[in-house]
């Protein structure tokens, strides 16, 4: 569903991403794993094409999307929730749900998927005509999947949905985020927590400094030696 | 939608007020501040599109305004042409003039971009100033006529008349209310305020920046350059002076007092802050320190300007759900 193929992204003179690819297929969880500033953020935002890779392909269901415009590539069914949310703080949630909408014409299509959105998070429906800045960090977190979820992607691209959360609202989203997948709706799923990410993921891929450093299925990942010793902690 | 209606009704009382102000008040001085006061408008609500609704801070606008003044001047004047053809191009000229500024507005964001346009109002100034052979310079332009009466059959009206050229400028400020209103109450007003508040999100929800940020640039120039062309042909003479970044600051007070990002807070600014000038003369050179200090207190005490105060207010009387009025009354 999802191509990359060695992509070279630059900031200045920093190298950020050197000859990165990988691969998401139709209906799968796949997670990228790192620590801070390997490039997992970079990825997405080249994917999205709100960085340019400077080299490489990029292609979505078997077109180019490397050089193509952030609006287009939302049209063909890729969303995001960006890193630290982002949501737009001073409009309701009712409203940013309405932003994510964007792309979408047709008013009953829009209303259709902010019930299914108020399905997938009851909390939203509560705080729908609050102002979106006061809601906690968990339900602004929500309110960004939400939000995403509201274009109709084919694609979700998720940065760091657990930053800044308390644990049992880690596993919450993470739920959720199991029953949107099962639900039809691919997921790209970037986080620092391996051990949350790793439970509902199919495949992972583990980046370090902007290198792909290992990739495998679920179970591969979870019992090999350097990902339990670097990222879930040791034993 | 129970607030909309009431809103609309006081737009509507609003509008009338002003229709019959004229017939009612017949003091020159008073109508000239009001016709004053109108221009005003139209600049504030420019303004107020690219900064308080796109979040776009920008100290061009006086450069704008100073386009479509001499435009508007130098067609009439210098080449003959009808006050209408003239003041249409002014707005054409103008926005083209936005678009300019916009593109590289685009790639810089808070202070940076205010320096870029505080470079713009000194570029445009010393233009100005300089080209003497079109815009004759320091002597500014003079003897800038009225535009035309509109004749229709026996009835005329003659714009020579400060009530006349009230009711001219005032349909251009309603105008530019009622496209205004249309385009906040639009997609293209959600995008604006999307950007607004977190361009790198509203980019990743498929809006596009260029053309929305450009969008706000161009109209809000726009606005200016009819607002100068207006000025022109009621002053019937202008200088390089007139359009510097002390009238670029102006203009931005006027939205700050009113209330940025409100569809009513420019209007208030702008009648507000022109007449209370005016009527502040009697103070002499103590003016300005009075102003001041109005400002300061505006600042401290309402920071959302007159408009969010008033908004205050009115949602802590109905304080039945928190759904405040995002694109303004």
């Amino acid at each position: 569903m999802l191509k990359v193929e060695n992509i070279n992204v630059y900031y200045e003179r920093i190298h950020a991403l050197k000859n990165l690819s990988l691969e998401v297929k139709q209906g799968e969880i796949v997670t990228i794993l790192g620590a801070n500033g390997a490039g997992k953020t970079t990825t997405l935002n080249s994917i999205i094409g709100v960085t340019r890779a400077k080299s490489g392909k990029i292609s979505f269901q078997g077109i180019d999307i490397t050089t193509a415009d952030p609006s287009k590539i939302v049209e063909m069914g890729l969303a995001i929730s960006p890193e630290g949310r982002k949501i737009f703080p001073k409009m309701t949630v009712y409203e940013n749900l309405e932003m994510g909408a964007y792309v979408l014409n047709s008013p009953q299509r829009i209303h259709d998927n902010i019930m299914r959105a108020f399905n997938y998070f009851p909390v939203l429906r509560e705080r729908s005509g609050q102002i979106s800045s006061t809601l906690s960090g968990g339900e602004q977190q929500m309110l960004a999947i939400a939000r995403a979820l509201m274009a109709n992607p084919k694609l979700l691209l998720l940065d760091e949905p657990s930053l800044g959360l308390a644990p049992l609202l880690v596993k919450d989203i993470f739920r959720i985020v199991k029953e949107i997948n099962k639900d039809g709706v691919t997921v790209m799923l970037v986080e620092q927590n391996a051990k949350q990410a790793l439970q509902i993921a199919h495949r992972g891929y583990v980046i370090e400094t902007g290198r792909v450093f290992l990739e495998g299925s679920r179970e591969e990942l979870i019992n090999d030696k350097r990902i339990i010793d670097a990222y879930l902690g040791g034993k | 939608m129970f607030t909309k209606k009431i809103t609309l009704i006081l737009y509507a009382i609003l509008f009338v007020g002003a229709v019959l102000f004229p017939q009612i008040e017949k003091d020159d001085y008073i109508l000239h501040t009001a016709i004053l006061s109108t221009i005003f408008v139209l600049l504030t609500m420019g303004l107020n599109l690219l900064v308080g609704f796109t979040g776009q801070l920008s100290l061009g606008h006086a450069a704008f305004f100073g386009v479509g003044a001499y435009v508007s001047a130098i067609l009439t004047v210098t080449y003959g042409f009808n006050f209408w053809t003239a003041i249409f191009v002014a707005a054409i000229v103008s926005g083209a003039f936005g678009l300019c500024l916009g593109f590289p507005a685009l790639k810089l964001k808070g202070p940076y971009l205010v320096m870029s346009t505080i470079g713009f109002v000194h570029i445009m100034h010393e233009l100005f100033l300089n080209w003497y052979s079109v815009t004759r310079g320091a002597m500014g332009i003079v003897g800038i006529k009225f535009p035309p009466p509109i004749r229709l059959g026996s009835w005329s009206i003659d714009f020579s008349i400060p009530q006349n050229y009230f009711y001219l400028t005032l349909f251009w400020a309603v105008l530019g209310f009622i496209f205004l209103y249309t385009v906040i109450h639009s997609k293209i007003g959600r995008a604006l305020m999307a950007i607004r508040e977190n361009d790198i999100a509203a980019e990743c929800l498929g809006i596009n920046l260029t053309r929305y940020k450009l969008f706000a640039f161009c109209t809000g120039a726009l606005f200016a350059g009819i607002a100068g062309s207006l000025y022109a042909h009621y002053i019937s003479y202008i200088s390089p002076d007139s359009f510097t970044l002390a009238e670029s600051i102006n203009i931005l007070v006027m939205v700050i007092f009113g209330g940025m990002g409100t569809l009513m807070g420019p209007v208030i600014g702008a009648v507000a802050v022109t007449f209370l000038l005016e009527n502040l003369r009697f103070l002499q050179e103590y003016r300005l320190i009075i102003y001041g200090i109005l400002l300061m207190l505006i600042i401290i005490f309402a920071p959302g300007g007159l408009m969010g105060f008033i908004m205050k207010y009115v949602s802590a009387r109905n304080s039945s759900k928190a759904d405040l009025p995002q694109e303004g009354a």
